[in-house]
C-alpha cells in the first residue's frame, strides 16, 4: 500500500495553478487526475475539495472558467490561468520554496 | 473586493449556478466511474468508488455554495423569505402589529421633521457656524418705538455697530416690512413677502446671485435712491417662468417702481426660518415700501436685527462684550437728557444678546420649541406603548409556535440561529411599520403645520423627506424592531425541550407569561402619564379660552383702513372716516363702530415714556413709561369694556377741547394707589392731560402675564387718521358679518385700502396656537395610548383565559357561578391596571412638574385631572377585560375538561 499524504492546507492552490500553467485549459476532473498522476499518487487529493478551491481561485481572478466540450463529447467546465494567475503562481512558488527550504533546514539541523 | 462583488452577484443567480455546479460535479463523478470501469470494476462498484474518492457530493456542494455566496446575506434572505411567509399566514396579527408601529413611527417622524426644520436645520449658506445673531433672534419682525432697546435696534445704532466693531468680517441688518403688494398687469394687486436688508446682506451671508447682481453697500448709502430688488429663485419660477429677461424688469411694490437686479440662488429664501420671502429690498427704500416716514435717521425706532460673521480668532465672548459696549454707549447717547444718572448706571450693566445663529432668526423657534419637545416625548411614549403591544402579540404568537420552535431546537438548530430568525421577523414588521409610518408622517406633518398656524395657510416650513428625517426614521425603526423583538425572541427560544415535546404544549414557560404581564403594566403606566399630561394641557387650553379679556370675545371684528394711502388728502381723511363709520353703523347686524390707532390683538401697540404724573415721583425711567392708544368716540362701549369711573370719549373730544386722557385700572393703581385719579393730570412732553375716566383692564396683545399700564387719548385728527383700525361690534358672531362688511366697503369706495378684516376672537385664538396644538395632539395621543394599552390588556387576558380554560371549566363543573368567573377575570384585570397606575402616578407627577411653566390657571399636580385620568384608565381596563371575562364565563365545562 502506498504511503499517502493529505494535501497540505494552502498548497492546493499552488498545485492547481501549476497544473493549469503546464497543461493549459483543463476541466476539474482532469486537474485532479493530473495532480495525482504527477505526484505518483503520493498526494491524496480529496477530489471534491478541488471545486471550492477552483471557485476561490476564480473569485480572486487567478483562473477563469468557460464551458466547453470534453474529449468524450460532454459539456464540461474548463479552467485556465489568467495573467494575474500566472503572476500569483510565480509568487506562490517563491513562497513555497522559501517555506520548504526553511523546513528542510530545520529538519536537517535537528538530525 | 472583487471576491465580494462576485459573491454578491452569485446571490442573485443562485438557481443557474446551482445547476452548473451539479452538472460539473456529475461530470467529474461520471468520468471517475468510467475510469474505474476501464480498470475492470462493475458499474455499481465503479460509481461507488468514484463517490468514495470524491467525498459526499452534498457536503462538497454546501462548502462550494458557502464559498460562492455570502452566507450571512443568504441566511438573511432565507430568514426574510421565511418571515414573510409566516407573517402572510397570520394577516390579522401582522396588520395589527404593522399598523400600531406605523402610527408610532409616523408620529415620531412627523414631529421630528418639524423639529428638524425649525430647530436643527442650518441656513443654506457657507460656514453657517460662524454666524452670530445680535439682539433677540426671535423678533425678526418687531417694530418698537420709544426708547433705544437692546433686543431690536434702530438704523443709527446699526451704522455704529457695523462701522466700529472689530469682531465681525461683516455685520448685516434686516427688518420686516409693512404689508407689501405688487401691482399686477391687470390692475389687480397681489401680496408679496419681502424683507428690508442692508447693502452687505448677501456678502455677509456668502450668498451669490444666481443671475444678475446682489446688493452692494452703495445701495444703502442714500435713502430712496436704490429702487432695486433681488428676487428669490421660487418667485422667479412662479412669476417669470425663469425667463432671463426678468432681470431689468420693473415691478411696482406698494405703488413704488423697483427694478429687478438679481435672482437669488435656488433654495435660499432668507435668513428667517419659517418666514420665507419672495424678494429683498434695500434698507434705504424702507420709507417707500412702508409708505411711512423714514425711520433711517430715527434712533428711537427699533426695527432691525443684526447677523454677523465672526472673524477667525474672534471669540463669542469678545464679540458680546464689544457689541454690548458699543450698543449701550450709543443707546445712552441717543437717549440724551431723558436718562437720569440712575438710568445710565442701570444701562451700563445691561448686555446685548450675542449668540451663535447658524439656523437664522425665527420667532417660531421660541414659540414652538417647548411644545415640540413636549410632543416629541409624548410620541416617544406612544411608540414605547406600541412596542409593548407588538411584543405582547409576538409573545402570544410564540406560545402558539412553541412546538415548531422546540422541534427546530431538537433537530439541532442553534438558539442564536433561531433568535436571529425571530428577530428577522420583528425587523420585517418594524420595516413595514416604518415604511407606512413615513407615509403617515408626510400627511401628519402637513396637518401639524396647519394646526399650528394661526391663519388659514399652514406655517411655511419645508418638511419634505430629507436625509436627517429618513435617517431618523431608519434609526427608530431599527430600534423599535430590536426593542419589541428581542425579549420575546429570547424568551420563546428558552424552552425545556423534553417536557415541551412530550406534553401537549400548553406551558409557555411561565416567565413568558410574566413578561407579558409586565409589558401590560408598563403600558398602563405610560398611558396614564400621557393621559395626565393631556388632561393638564386640555384644561390649560380651556382656561385660555375662557380667560376674561375684559370684553366679549365674540361679536367683535377689527380691520385696518389705510385712507392715507388710498388717495385721500389730509383734509378729506377725517370726514371720510366719519362717513365710513356711519355707513357701517347703519348696516343691519352691527351694534356699534369705533376707531383706534392700535388694534386689539392684531400686533400693533405703542409705548410712550418720560411721562410726568401729578403726585407721583418716579424712581426709575421705566416708571415713566406706559402703553397707549388713541381711540375714537364710544370706543369702550363698542369694544365692551366698562368705564369704572368718569366718562369715555365722545364727539365732544377732539381738537379744541380740553386735553383729556382715560387710564386703565392698572395705571390708576400704579400711579394713584387708592386715591381718586379723576381730575388729576398726566403730562407728556409739554402737554398736560386731565384724567376724565378710568376703564376696566382689558387684554390687547396677549393672554399671559399681567395687564400693562395703559393710557387712551382721543383722536385729534390729521396724521393720526391716515391709517387706523376700525372696531366693529356685531349682534351675532363676527365671522358671519365679515362678508357683509366687505361688500359695504366695496360699495363705499373700491379704492379704499382695507386689510386684515378679522374677528377679534380669531386673533385671540392665534395667540395660543401653541397651547392648542399641544392640547389637541396630547389628547389624541393620550387616547391612542389608552387604546393600545386596552388592546394589550385584552390580549394578555384573552391569552390567560385560553390557557386556563380547563381550570375554569373545572370550577364551573364544581358549581361555581358564572358571575364568579366574570368577577375573577375582572379582578385580575383591575389588579393589572392598579399595578400600572401605581407605577404611572409617581412617574406622571415627576414628568408633569417639567411642564408646570406652560400650564395656565392650574398646577402640575391638579387633583381633578389626576383623578379623572386614573378613572379613565380603570374604566378602559375593565372594558378591555370584560370581553375575555364574558368569554371565560361561557366556557362549556364538559368540552373544556375533555380536552385535558
Amino acid at each position: 500500500m502506498n504511503e499517502k499524504s493529505e494535501v497540505l492546507q494552502g498548497t492546493l492552490d499552488l498545485l492547481v495553478l501549476k497544473t493549469l500553467d503546464v497543461m493549459g485549459a483543463m476541466h476539474g476532473y482532469g486537474i485532479a487526475q493530473r495532480i495525482q498522476q504527477i505526484s505518483e499518487d503520493i498526494l491524496q487529493l480529496n477530489q471534491g475539495t478541488l471545486y471550492p478551491a477552483l471557485l476561490r481561485l476564480e473569485q480572486r481572478g487567478w483562473v477563469r472558467s468557460d464551458w466547453g466540450i470534453s474529449d468524450n463529447k460532454r459539456r464540461a467546465r474548463f479552467y485556465s490561468l489568467t495573467r494575474s494567475g500566472r503572476k500569483q503562481l510565480a509568487e506562490e512558488r517563491v513562497k513555497w520554496k522559501r517555506v520548504a527550504g526553511a523546513i528542510e533546514r530545520l529538519l536537517e539541523a535537528g538530525a | 473586493m472583487r471576491t465580494l462583488l462576485s459573491r454578491l452577484a452569485a446571490i442573485f443567480r443562485q438557481r443557474t449556478l446551482d445547476r452548473q455546479l451539479e452538472e460539473e460535479l456529475r461530470f467529474h463523478l461520471d468520468m471517475e466511474a468510467e475510469a474505474n470501469r476501464r480498470r475492470g470494476m462493475s458499474t455499481p462498484d465503479a460509481e461507488l468508488a468514484a463517490r468514495r474518492s470524491f467525498g459526499a457530493p452534498p457536503n462538497i456542494a454546501e462548502t462550494y455554495r458557502e464559498q460562492r455566496g455570502l452566507p450571512v446575506i443568504e441566511t438573511l434572505f432565507k430568514d426574510l423569505r421565511y418571515g414573510m411567509r409566516t407573517l402572510r399566514r397570520n394577516p390579522g396579527f401582522a396588520s395589527m402589529a404593522v399598523l400600531s408601529l406605523a402610527m408610532g413611527i409616523g408620529a415620531n417622524t412627523a414631529i421630528f421633521s418639524i423639529i428638524e426644520a425649525v430647530m436643527l436645520r442650518p441656513l443654506p449658506v457657507p460656514a453657517p457656524a460662524r454666524l452670530v445673531s445680535v439682539g433677540d433672534p426671535a423678533r425678526p419682525n418687531n417694530v418698537l418705538s420709544g426708547t433705544p432697546l437692546l433686543d431690536v435696534f434702530s438704523y443709527p445704532l446699526y451704522v455704529r455697530l457695523r462701522d466700529n466693531n472689530t469682531v465681525f468680517t461683516g455685520l448685516l441688518a434686516s427688518g420686516g416690512t409693512a404689508k407689501l403688494e405688487v401691482d399686477g398687469p391687470s390692475g389687480v394687486s397681489e401680496p408679496v413677502r419681502g424683507r428690508l436688508v442692508s447693502g452687505n446682506y448677501f456678502d455677509v451671508l456668502g450668498v451669490p446671485a444666481a443671475l444678475g447682481r446682489t446688493f452692494t453697500p452703495g445701495d444703502e448709502s442714500l435713502p430712496g435712491a436704490a429702487p432695486y430688488v433681488v428676487i428669490t429663485d421660487d418667485y422667479w419660477s412662479s412669476h417669470f417662468a425663469r425667463a432671463n429677461d426678468a432681470l431689468g424688469r420693473t415691478i411696482h411694490i406698494n405703488g413704488h417702481a423697483f427694478t429687478i437686479v438679481g435672482i437669488g440662488p435656488r433654495g435660499f429664501t432668507g435668513e428667517v426660518t419659517g418666514s420665507p420671502v419672495d424678494l429683498w429690498i434695500p434698507l434705504s427704500m424702507e420709507a417707500q415700501v412702508n409708505r411711512s416716514d423714514s425711520r433711517l435717521s430715527n434712533n428711537k425706532c427699533n426695527w432691525l436685527l443684526f447677523l454677523g460673521r465672526l472673524k477667525n480668532g474672534a471669540s463669542l465672548a469678545a464679540a458680546r462684550s464689544q457689541v454690548t459696549s458699543l450698543a449701550v454707549t450709543a443707546a445712552i447717547e441717543f437717549a440724551g437728557s431723558q436718562f437720569t444718572a440712575d438710568d445710565i448706571s442701570i444701562w451700563r450693566r445691561r448686555t446685548v444678546e450675542v449668540a451663535p445663529c447658524p439656523r437664522g432668526f425665527s420667532s417660531l423657534r421660541k414659540q414652538f420649541s417647548q411644545p415640540l419637545i413636549t410632543l416629541m416625548i409624548v410620541v416617544g411614549l406612544v411608540l414605547l406603548i406600541a412596542c409593548a403591544n407588538v411584543a405582547n402579540l409576538l409573545l402570544a404568537r410564540a406560545a402558539g409556535r412553541q412546538k415548531e420552535i422546540s422541534i427546530r431546537l431538537a433537530i439541532g438548530s442553534g438558539r442564536a440561529r433561531l433568535v436571529r430568525q425571530l428577530l428577522t421577523e420583528s425587523m420585517i414588521l418594524a420595516a413595514l411599520g416604518g415604511t407606512l409610518g413615513l407615509l403617515f408622517a408626510g400627511w401628519g406633518s402637513t396637518v401639524l403645520l396647519r394646526l399650528a398656524s394661526s391663519g388659514q395657510t399652514p406655517i411655511p416650513l419645508d418638511v419634505h423627506p430629507n436625509l436627517p428625517m429618513l435617517g431618523f426614521t431608519a434609526a427608530i425603526t431599527l430600534f423599535t424592531g430590536i426593542l419589541f423583538g428581542l425579549a420575546p425572541a429570547l424568551r420563546s427560544t428558552r424552552v425545556d425541550l423534553a417536557s415541551t415535546l412530550k406534553e401537549n404544549t400548553r406551558s409557555l414557560s411561565s416567565s413568558g407569561w410574566q413578561l407579558g404581564k409586565f409589558l401590560v403594566v408598563a403600558q398602563v403606566a405610560l398611558s396614564l402619564v400621557l393621559l395626565i399630561g393631556a388632561g393638564l394641557f386640555i384644561r390649560t387650553l380651556i382656561n385660555l379660552e375662557t380667560l376674561d379679556v375684559g370684553y366679549s370675545r365674540t361679536g367683535l371684528a377689527i380691520m385696518r383702513v389705510d385712507a392715507g394711502a388710498s388717495g385721500y388728502t389730509k383734509a378729506q381723511i377725517l370726514p371720510v372716516t366719519r362717513r365710513l363709520e356711519e355707513r357701517l353703523r347703519s348696516l343691519p347686524g352691527i351694534v356699534g363702530v369705533s376707531i383706534s390707532q392700535n388694534g386689539i390683538f392684531n400686533g400693533t401697540d405703542a409705548m410712550t415714556d418720560g411721562l410726568r404724573i401729578e403726585g407721583f415721583t418716579p424712581t426709575h425711567h421705566d416708571d415713566t413709561a406706559s402703553h397707549f392708544d388713541v381711540v375714537g368716540p364710544h370706543y369702550f362701549q363698542v369694544v365692551g369694556v366698562p368705564v369704572l369711573a368718569g366718562r369715555e370719549f365722545d364727539e365732544r373730544d377732539g381738537p379744541g377741547s380740553q386735553p383729556s386722557v382715560i387710564i386703565n385700572q392698572t395705571l390708576a393703581r400704579f400711579y394713584f394707589g387708592n386715591a381718586d385719579p379723576l381730575g388729576k393730570w398726566i403730562q407728556e412732553d409739554d402737554r398736560r392731560f386731565i384724567i376724565v375716566g378710568v376703564v376696566r383692564d382689558m387684554r390687547e396683545n396677549g393672554l399671559k402675564g399681567e395687564v400693562e399700564r395703559r393710557l387712551y387719548w382721543p383722536v385729534m385728527g390729521g396724521d393720526q387718521l391716515a391709517a387706523l383700525n376700525f372696531e366693529i361690534r356685531t349682534y351675532s358672531a363676527a365671522a358671519a358679518m365679515i362678508p357683509v362688511i366687505r361688500h359695504e366697503l366695496r360699495r363705499f369706495d373700491p379704492n379704499l385700502k382695507t386689510t386684515n378684516l378679522q374677528p377679534v376672537g380669531l386673533l385671540i385664538d392665534a395667540t395660543y396656537s401653541g397651547e392648542r396644538l399641544i392640547a389637541e395632539l396630547c389628547g389624541f395621543f393620550g387616547a391612542l395610548a389608552l387604546l393600545l394599552a386596552a388592546t394589550g390588556i385584552y390580549g394578555v387576558m384573552a391569552y390567560a383565559m385560553s390557557r386556563r380554560a380547563n381550570e375554569i371549566g373545572l370550577r364551573l363543573a364544581l358549581g361555581a357561578d358564572r358571575r364568579d368567573v366574570v368577577y375573577m377575570v375582572l379582578r385580575e384585570t383591575v389588579l393589572l391596571a392598579i399595578a400600572g397606575i401605581a407605577m404611572g402616578l409617581p412617574a406622571a407627577l415627576a414628568a408633569t412638574r417639567l411642564i408646570g411653566a406652560s400650564l395656565v390657571g392650574l398646577t402640575a399636580g391638579d387633583p381633578p385631572t389626576l383623578v379623572l385620568a386614573v378613572l379613565v384608565v380603570l374604566l378602559a381596563a375593565m372594558l378591555a377585560g370584560f370581553i375575555p371575562a364574558a368569554r371565560a364565563a361561557r366556557i362549556d365545562p364538559m368540552s373544556a375538561l375533555r380536552q385535558e
